[in-house]
């Protein structure tokens, strides 16, 4: 029972190969906000399986986490397809509450470190579709120059890109923080490679970006998402600052 | 009447921490102010909303250099929280100077940026990213606990990035701000090792509090029982040499000039110096190792070899302005190796001073030069660019005995008017021997250059020399006595810099004689004209591609991270991108 109940963490909380399943569902889903929803709703099983359980988590599992959180983490860096990249980084993401459990967060933070990214993650789900919506594609590969042509977009589309690779003040900021702050004396090694998948997101994400943004804009004009929106998404991005804050509060 | 002198003392007290906490605020919390303005109402005001930034950078400078005269006045630490655990905002001579800097050469910067932006597309949003970027860097220096420091120190890079490719059409200026980016980045993780070991030792995330527990137990052990100082030491360094550009860590820097030429300005004034300042910050920490500030002091000479070999073998002003940032940040890095912390920070102050008025004058230039070509020349040109050595020859060895003996007559003075004591501090001993060397180099270039009065020449030489060394010392003294007020303290700094009494020796006792014996060969082969090479050996060929190419660093890098985007595809297509 044990086994059956890790296997379906492993599901949720994503553990290679298991991620797998996750990310081909989350590429055959179009609806933007049905990818919000399995966004939000994924990894919280998966907390409450490990909180329900309470169990030990052997070396192995911690180590197999950091593999799998670092191969999405990697595969990430050269992905050009915005859904495919969302995708990635909630696998390598969820992955590390298996590396803040075994390290002594306590379990009912756990589900505050799922949140921290899945939020900004959401956030840039529904920004994808605007971007789809008006290029039919968010394929870096053949949409360019958009802060010249959207520069409204384009603006939310940085912003909220720093809040999914953890950038100061954001909620995933302090949930890194708190996960190696936790495991650098327990589980050092582990420690060192969650900075260096840190350094990996930095890399995929501001790739990624600057495909997106640099560059004459494409000859197709399209309108730009109006003030009233733009405020309401910023709204948004000050409503995650906030929690980043809450967060510091609670977890350090 | 005593006590009641005392509560006077102490309510007076309290008044002035209540002043100092509000100023210190206003000072980093004004430009954030002025970039989320500039940037809301930059649709109505269009071109106008730069003003409001002006004028917040002029206030701030203002607070700013208030807060360093009540520094100067009573150098007491004072700390306000913003929140429970972090927050902290420090006030202390080193914060406050750092402040009065960046406030300055930021305000230069915006007051050059109002002509010379106009014509950009995001106006608005360049003054906006400049606000953030000072009132980043200003909350950077002011950081009293470690996760404020780490959060500052993450958002100058992410500030940086948007400001090198401001111009949002241009791809590289998009691919050189991410290599600025990734070698940041690089640089922010060590600091984050080191901020979390040290709250796991002291339980604390305050600078204050950790830096007395570490006093109170220096040999305090961290993970693989590793003494704690040396580690967080030398994480402190690796993140400081991210920043300064240190050799290997330095590629980012002379490609960044596609940026606007404020930014450029900015940078090489103010961003890169951070390194030097992050040593400074951790000094308490420096003082307890024993083997970091040595490896600190080689990287730090290694940069500067290899930013002026690179510097001086570059066809292209920009990036020879760049590298020459980078020998300048080595030798930055170099002074805090040898213990002199202080003086790390009057070099970044005028180092940043005068690299600031290069790239802001370097458009000026560059438009005069367009207007007229033909450039007068003089004998300072004549030797300068068409390399015409002296016709008449002054007798070599008195000319060779000057070199040698002239300039270290100068800075032992200068030296002994300080610290009789100086010649027993090895920190001191290899600044004077840097002192020394330039020195020579300066009479060296004299000696060959064609003048009609050789006398006058050399006597302007060596006085402008003699004012420029007693000028640096003393300042630089006087900075001592003003960051560093306890003289213990100071000696412990030099102390933890001192390596092995023979190796040292051997070392100076070496490279004397090197650079000795270069140049009593090249004022002998002047004087005998074999200066020129008639046949270029494949050594000498060897080298020069070695430099021509940089080291072949970039190209390392830039293979290495194809091959890394490779397996990372090659894993895609494996995998069926799931």
């Amino acid at each position: 029972m044990q086994e059956l109940s890790w296997i379906v963490a492993g599901l949720f909380l994503p553990l290679f190969p298991l991620g797998m399943v996750f990310n081909a569902l989350f590429q055959r889903v179009r609806n933007v906000w049905l990818r919000v929803a399995l966004l939000l709703a994924w990894p919280l099983p998966g907390v409450w399986i490990l909180q329900s359980t309470t169990p030990f988590i052997p070396s192995w599992v911690v180590y197999w986490a950091l593999f799998s959180a670092m191969l999405y983490g990697f595969r990430a860096v050269v992905v050009k397809e915005f859904g495919v990249w969302i995708g990635f980084l909630a696998t390598s993401t969820w992955a590390l509450n298996w590396i803040a459990l075994a390290s002594g967060v306590e379990l009912d933070q756990l589900v505050l470190h799922a949140l921290a990214f899945s939020l900004p993650l959401s956030l840039l789900a529904i920004l994808v579709g605007e971007l789809e919506r008006r290029y039919e594609s968010a394929y870096t590969g053949v949409i360019s120059g958009l802060a010249k042509a959207q520069p409204r977009l384009s603006g939310l589309l940085v912003m909220t890109m720093l809040a999914v690779i953890g950038s100061p003040l954001f909620p995933a900021f302090f949930s890194m923080l708190d996960t190696i702050t936790h495991s650098v004396i327990v589980l050092p090694v582990i420690a060192l490679g969650v900075v260096m998948l840190w350094l990996l997101w930095s890399w995929s994400g501001i790739r990624l970006l600057q495909d997106l943004l640099a560059g004459p804009a494409v000859p197709v004009s399209h309108k730009d998402i109006s003030y009233g929106v733009t405020m309401t998404y910023g709204l948004s991005l000050v409503v995650l600052i906030i929690g980043g804050l809450y967060l510091s509060g609670v977890l350090l | 009447m005593p006590c009641a002198s005392l509560r006077n003392k102490g309510e007076s007290c309290e008044e002035n921490n209540r002043i100092m906490q509000q100023l210190i605020l206003l000072v980093i919390t004004l430009p954030f102010i002025s970039a989320v303005l500039t940037q809301l109402f930059s649709d109505r005001l269009g071109r106008r909303s730069a003003s409001v930034s002006i004028v917040t950078a002029w206030l701030t400078f203002l607070f700013a250099a208030l807060c360093l005269w009540s520094a100067l006045s009573s150098p007491e630490v004072y700390e306000y929280s913003l929140f429970s655990h972090w927050g902290v905002i420090r006030f202390d001579s080193l914060s406050t100077l750092m402040s009065v800097v960046i406030a300055a050469i930021s305000l230069i910067v915006h007051l050059y940026s109002v002509r010379y932006m106009i014509e950009e597309p995001g106006y608005a949003r360049f003054f906006a990213l400049l606000s953030a970027m000072t009132g980043t860097l200003l909350l950077m220096v002011a950081a009293g606990d470690l996760i404020t420091l780490l959060i500052a120190w993450h958002l100058v890079g992410i500030l940086l990035y948007f400001l090198l490719c401001f111009d949002t059409r241009s791809r590289p200026a998009f691919r050189y701000a991410f290599w600025t980016w990734i070698t940041y980045r690089i640089g922010d993780l060590p600091l984050l090792l080191a901020a979390v070991l040290l709250y796991h030792a002291f339980d604390s995330w305050s600078l204050s509090v950790i830096f007395e527990r570490l006093a109170a137990a220096p040999d305090t052990l961290t993970i693989f029982q590793l003494p704690l100082a040396e580690v967080v030491g030398s994480l402190v360094a690796v993140a400081a040499f991210a920043r300064s550009a240190q050799f290997l860590l330095h590629t980012w820097l002379p490609y960044s000039m596609s940026g606007p030429t404020p930014v450029s300005a900015l940078m090489h004034a103010g961003i890169v110096n951070a390194g030097g300042f992050l040593i400074n910050r951790f000094a308490p920490v420096f003082v307890e190792t024993s083997s970091v500030l040595p490896w600190v002091f080689a990287v730090g000479l290694a940069t500067a070899v290899f930013g002026s070999v690179l510097m001086l073998t570059q066809n292209d002003v920009k990036k020879a302005l760049g590298y020459s940032t980078m020998g300048q940040m080595g030798f930055m890095i170099m002074e805090c190796g040898v213990g002199a912390f202080s003086l790390a920070i009057y070099h970044l102050i005028a180092h940043g001073l005068f690299k600031g008025t290069l790239f802001l004058g370097a458009g000026g230039v560059i438009g005069e030069a367009r207007k007229n070509y033909n450039v007068p020349k003089d004998p300072l040109y004549n030797f300068v660019v068409e390399k015409n050595p002296a016709r008449g020859r002054k007798p070599w060895l008195l000319m060779a005995a000057m070199t040698l003996l002239v300039p270290i007559v100068i800075l032992a003075f200068a030296h002994w008017l300080v610290a009789q004591d100086f010649y027993q501090k090895q920190g001191a001993i290899v600044l004077l021997f840097f002192g020394w060397v330039t020195g020579a180099q300066l009479i060296f270039a004299t000696y060959r250059m064609r003048t009609d009065k050789p006398r006058r020449l050399i006597s302007q030489v060596i006085v402008s020399f003699a004012v420029v060394v007693v000028g640096y010392i003393l300042i630089s003294h006087a900075f001592d006595l003003f960051l560093y007020p306890d003289e213990e303290f100071r000696a412990r700094i030099y102390a933890a810099a001192t390596i092995n009494v023979i190796w040292f020796d051997a070392l100076v006792v070496l490279i004397t004689a090197v650079i000795v014996a270069g140049w009593l060969r090249t004022y002998y082969n002047e004087r005998n004209g074999q200066c020129k090479d008639k046949v270029i050996s494949p050594l000498w060929l060897g080298f020069y591609t070695l430099i021509s190419r940089e080291f072949y660093v970039n190209d390392f890098y830039v293979l290495f991270t194809r091959r890394l985007e490779a397996l990372a595809t090659r894993l895609n297509i494996w995998l069926r991108w799931v």
